[in-house]
């Protein structure tokens, strides 16, 4: 059976001016990723992967084309609106954690859910429960500045899944890490795929990820080079 | 505390230095505003006090005209009962009577016009502090026949303690030329050339007799129980002791100087603030700003992970209300400790004539509550109207260019 479609990106195109220089970062490109999919976009540098996922974010718009994210044609709204999208819908997780530095380990995954108006006290026990799910249950007062790269990591997946977002979008996550600890943070966020559904769209040119996506589309000048389902 | 404001709080930690030194220089400006304010409300204090305090009382009553040419028939018009009236007024702390008229002094080397007053030595002490500036000699304590005069004066005459003097006046009731001798009783040092060169004081009863006025006088001097009724025009002390032929004045009336010095010290205050509001302005959105660059690629995550536009000029104004806070607490104290510091031994201008009162006291620093609670807020809701503007360029952030090295 097809699974449901949460992203469909149609005839998207994304053309920069640089002077009088036009890049085209991506040629029509067309993807459909189904719910609870485990995918990674390949490509080498300036193969348009992060354009593609700023796009799908709504962070960027096109040059052409268009996208639905669970459902919606993000084409469509304010900026307001895509904020409120991308809080209710998409979790994020960056190359370089990005957690806010003056803020806790529980305080930065707390955040989300506050933007979305939740209860302190649901606040409170979905934060618990999702650190106690990365393994950083005994380090919610901490800051990010005293814990290592793979703990800011985890902290910044529990932050991306703590508010069951439709989609978590993950650009180059392992990129900062050492192999064994990309290795662990990949089979956490597969375990993670697995039990609760969830799914993932990684932007990577490491292996790793390659070997251990469930999906993996190559991009390759703007382009959709190949697309196999493992 | 709410999250935006704990946030707000911990941002403005992470750099201490330069928050210290924002809240510093933006402190300081507090700071100079409310010394500025203190210490020309204590300069006018101080001169009010001296032009009220030292002869000429908080308010005067005189029969109207009186003041024009000194006509001495322009006695105050029924002055002994509307004195004693006002003996009993629950407004006035303290009233004396006095005459007063051009007249000449002579001694055997020299002479001199002067303004002779006739006074009640022991009603004056209640109006005017005339008996404290009194270094050589007494204030007319026993002596009928004693003048009291300023040091400049005896100077011109080459006259002392004991030594004769011939005062020549005109008389009421035709303006007769009137003549008595008096011996110097007294010897004023009161610290203004005008005071200490060209007045005379002698009994009340002695004028008088000189000046043909039976019981009589020319001018009621007035100490209210609070100096502001003398500002208040809407009191009906004014009609009462101003009508039937005589006028009543306050202060600001009588030295217009005074009320004049007042407004431009006030506007003078305006101007400082403008000046130091625009520093503020300056450095506080300097500060933000530097904040906000170092942290683009922070402001970019947010935006990311969908904090709404105004939720993000929401966290820029709650910064800048956390470091105006900490920039009126740091102004408050540096404020209060140089009023403090100041007001040990005052500024010494004595001596010196302004808005035509001579400066006899140290000019101190006079606190008012609203500069501990006005100017800390104009700062705070001043901070936040600056704030909007890098607020709104946080706002606007695009999220892309923000995270450039990311997503």
């Amino acid at each position: 059976m097809e699974k449901e479609p949460v992203i469909e990106a149609k005839g998207v195109t994304k053309t920069y001016a640089e002077g009088e220089v036009k890049v085209h970062a991506l040629h029509p490109v067309d993807l459909t990723i189904g719910r609870g999919e485990f995918t990674a976009i390949a490509g080498p540098s300036g193969s348009g992967k992060t354009t593609l996922l700023n796009i799908i974010s709504g962070l960027d718009v096109p040059s052409a084309g268009r996208v639905r994210l669970a459902g919606r044609d993000m084409s469509a709204m304010s900026q307001a609106e895509l904020s409120d999208f991308r809080r209710d819908h998409i979790g994020f997780i960056f190359q370089a954690y990005n957690l806010i530095p003056v803020l806790t380990v529980e305080e930065n995954v707390e955040y989300v859910l506050l933007l979305r108006g939740v209860g302190a006290g649901e606040r409170a026990s979905r934060v618990a429960r999702m650190l106690d799910e990365v393994g950083l249950g005994g380090k919610r007062g901490r800051f990010p500045s005293q814990l290592s790269g793979g703990q800011q990591q985890r902290v910044a997946i529990a932050r991306a899944m703590v508010s069951e977002p439709d989609i978590i979008l993950a650009d180059e996550p392992t990129a900062n890490l050492d192999s064994a600890t990309g290795g662990a943070l990949m089979d956490m966020m597969r375990e993670l795929n697995e039990r609760r559904g969830m799914t993932f769209l990684f932007s990577t040119h490491d292996r790793m990820i390659m070997d251990k996506s469930a999906r993996l589309v190559t991009l390759k000048d703007g382009r959709v080079g190949s697309d196999l389902l493992k | 505390m709410s999250f935006y404001l704990r946030l707000a709080w911990r941002n403005n930690l992470r750099n201490k230095r330069r928050t210290g030194l924002a809240a510093l220089a933006v402190g300081m400006g507090l700071a100079a505003l409310i010394f500025t304010d203190a210490i020309s409300v204590g300069m006018l204090a101080g001169i009010i006090d001296t032009a009220t305090g030292t002869f000429m009382g908080q308010a005067q009553v005189h029969r109207a005209g009186f003041m024009d040419d000194m006509d001495p028939d322009l006695y105050v018009k029924d002055g002994p009962a509307l004195l004693g009236k006002m003996t009993g007024d629950p407004l006035v702390k303290a009233c004396a009577p006095r005459t007063i008229s051009f007249a000449m002094i002579a001694s055997p080397a020299n002479s001199a016009s002067v303004m002779l007053y006739g006074v009640d030595p022991a009603a004056e002490r209640g109006v005017s502090r005339l008996w404290r500036a009194v270094k050589t000699g007494s204030f007319l304590a026993e002596d009928g026949d004693a003048v009291v005069i300023g040091k400049g004066l005896a100077s011109t005459l080459e006259v002392g303690l004991g030594d004769k003097v011939v005062v020549t006046a005109a008389a009421a009731g035709g303006g007769d030329l009137a003549q008595a001798m008096f011996r110097v009783g007294g010897i004023l040092d009161s610290g203004s050339r005008a005071m200490d060169s060209n007045l005379a004081f002698v009994r009340l009863a002695r004028a008088q007799s000189l000046l043909n006025l039976g019981a009589n006088f020319d001018e009621i001097a007035v100490a209210f129980r609070n100096l502001d009724t003398a500002e208040d025009k809407s009191l009906p002390f004014w009609k009462e002791y101003g009508s039937g032929g005589n006028e009543a004045k306050g202060w600001p009336e009588l030295v217009p100087e005074l009320g004049a010095a007042r407004s431009m010290s006030a506007f003078g205050i305006f101007i400082t603030a403008v000046i130091l509001s625009g520093i503020v302005a300056l450095g506080i959105t300097n500060t933000l700003f530097m904040s906000l660059y170092e942290r683009m690629f922070e402001f970019g995550v947010l935006r990311a992970v969908g904090t709404r536009p105004s939720r993000m000029g929401l966290m820029i104004v709650s910064e800048a209300a956390v470091l105006a806070l900490i920039s009126a607490a740091v102004g408050v104290m540096i404020g209060f400790a140089a009023c403090r510091i100041v007001g040990v031994h005052g500024l010494d201008y004595t001596g010196v004539d302004f808005a035509g009162v001579t400066i006899l006291e140290p000019i101190r620093p006079m606190f008012r509550a609203l500069q501990y609670w006005l100017y800390p807020s104009a700062l705070f809701v001043f901070t936040l109207l600056v704030s909007l503007y890098p607020a709104f360029y946080a706002a606007r952030m695009n999220p892309v260019k923000a995270m450039r090295r990311s997503l």
